[in-house]
């Protein structure tokens, strides 16, 4: 979301005359952030199949105490907990570029879009931050110490850079092009008052809680991980929900898109399906093969009104074979 | 011109693909792609969130490009510039020149003055 709500800022600054002489830059930057926003997509199931394959190590020792190899069970355990470690490490890398990139276009961009800004640096920091503490969370059961070092060293140089980005919060000022000066921490979100801010201000503290996760065993801690990240992903869609904000084309829909397109038209069906006089104008529109189409999946399981988020239909042309 | 749908969503795939097989429903493949026969359409899994539908041409037009025999939109920076500017609103929409074109001659043909007009 962070780097959407950046990309969206570039991209309406980037061929407008006041921003001529920044069009290489912001267009670096739509080019990076896109970039990112697919890999930090591709990271969510990358960490949820890590988190799957803790539980099953954790779950094959908990199921085989004593006959199996307790050396082996220990390994994979490991094994699995590094990877763990591993894709949330590159989240926060990620979404500290992110960051980065955002602080750079407060000054190329234009200053009515600096909430937007404000907001992705936010944001940006939240995930450094949230994923920061889910490597921390997971080096504590490490028994690979050597691996534990090495991570908690590449880890600190993302955690300074995430602290930074409180500079984007505004209090009447531009937001700063001195993203990595040094700053002492600030409270960034947790001083805001919106329900949302709470939320994720919320998620913060109990991310950020090492003294508690200390009292559990390495298995509650997960499912905990998996409350927390339960909240978290609620709190994020209660922000869509309220913002309007879309989700852009996937990796998998824009790769079936031909080179000769000549329309492309997507609507966020969630949107939509909230509309009354949306979704009657849908009803009246909607053309024959359409609906036999929509009545076919709904026998086969497939319910358009509870499984569809977005909806992309794309006109192209086909060359004329010899 | 041929026209596809791409729908992203949680989708019950799994589900979907076992009333496939307990149906007996044969889907006809395109490489590695099994289309699934849909109310007079064909339907495709692009993945777990991800289906593509439409007629057989339109389909085949797609996958070519997803599977690298025909160019993608990467290549079309006229439309994939214009489409990072709007992607995140709730509804938009991207023509190229040609599409702009036919959308004015569709829109202004409606409209007396147009129609007595030769150009």
């Amino acid at each position: 979301m962070a780097a959407g709500l950046a990309q969206m800022v570039a991209g309406m600054s980037r061929g407008k005359k006041a921003y001529l002489q920044y069009e290489a830059q912001l267009s670096e930057a739509i080019a990076s952030l896109s970039s990112l926003r697919e890999e930090l997509k591709a990271s969510i199931d990358a960490d949820a199949e890590a988190y799957n394959q803790v539980m099953k190590a954790y779950k094959a020792a908990r199921e085989n105490p004593e006959g199996g190899n307790a050396a082996s069970s220990g390994a994979a355990i490991d094994a699995a907990l590094k990877q763990a470690t591993l894709v949330p490490l590159a989240v926060a890398e990620r979404a500290a570029e992110v960051g980065r990139i955002a602080a750079s276009l407060g000054a190329v961009s234009n200053p009515n879009m600096k909430s937007d800004l404000t907001t992705a640096g936010a944001l940006a920091r939240a995930a450094v931050e949230g994923a920061l503490a889910n490597v921390e969370i997971n080096l504590e059961s490490l028994k690979d110490q050597g691996f534990a070092a090495d991570v908690r060293k590449r880890a600190g140089g993302r955690e300074a850079i995430g602290r930074h980005f409180c500079l984007f919060r505004g209090r009447g000022t531009q937001p700063s092009t001195q993203a990595f000066g040094h700053v002492p921490r600030c409270p960034s979100v947790l001083t805001s008052s919106s329900p949302f801010q709470r939320t994720i201000v919320q998620e913060q503290v109990t991310l950020s809680v090492p003294s508690a996760s200390k009292f559990l065993s390495p298995y509650k801690r997960f499912v905990m991980r998996k409350f927390v990240r339960s909240t978290v992903a609620f709190s994020l869609v209660w922000l869509l929900a309220a913002s309007g904000w879309s989700l852009p084309m996937g990796t998998a829909a824009r790769s079936v898109v031909p080179m000769d397109v000549q329309q492309i038209i997507s609507v966020d069906y969630r949107a939509v399906h909230n509309s009354p006089p949306a979704m009657a104008l849908r009803n009246k529109l909607l053309p024959e093969n359409l609906k036999a189409f929509e009545t076919a999946l709904k026998s086969a399981g497939i319910d358009p009104d509870r499984d569809l988020d977005q909806l992309t239909f794309v006109s192209f042309r086909v060359p004329k074979k010899a | 011109m041929k026209i596809v749908g791409v729908g992203q969503g949680p989708f019950p795939m799994k589900a979907f693909l076992k009333k496939m097989v307990k149906d007996k429903v044969r889907p006809m493949k395109i490489r590695d792609a099994l289309l699934y026969p849909m109310g007079g359409m064909q339907m495709t899994f692009l993945d777990d969130s991800t289906i593509l539908f439409g007629d057989n041409s339109a389909m085949h037009g797609a996958l070519d490009a997803r599977d690298g025999l025909a160019q993608r939109l990467d290549s079309n920076p006229q439309v994939s510039d214009l489409m990072s500017s709007v992607d995140s609103n709730p509804i938009w929409s991207v023509l190229d020149q040609e599409g702009t074109q036919n959308m004015m001659r569709s829109t202004l043909a409606k409209q007396p003055s147009w129609r007595t007009m030769k150009l």
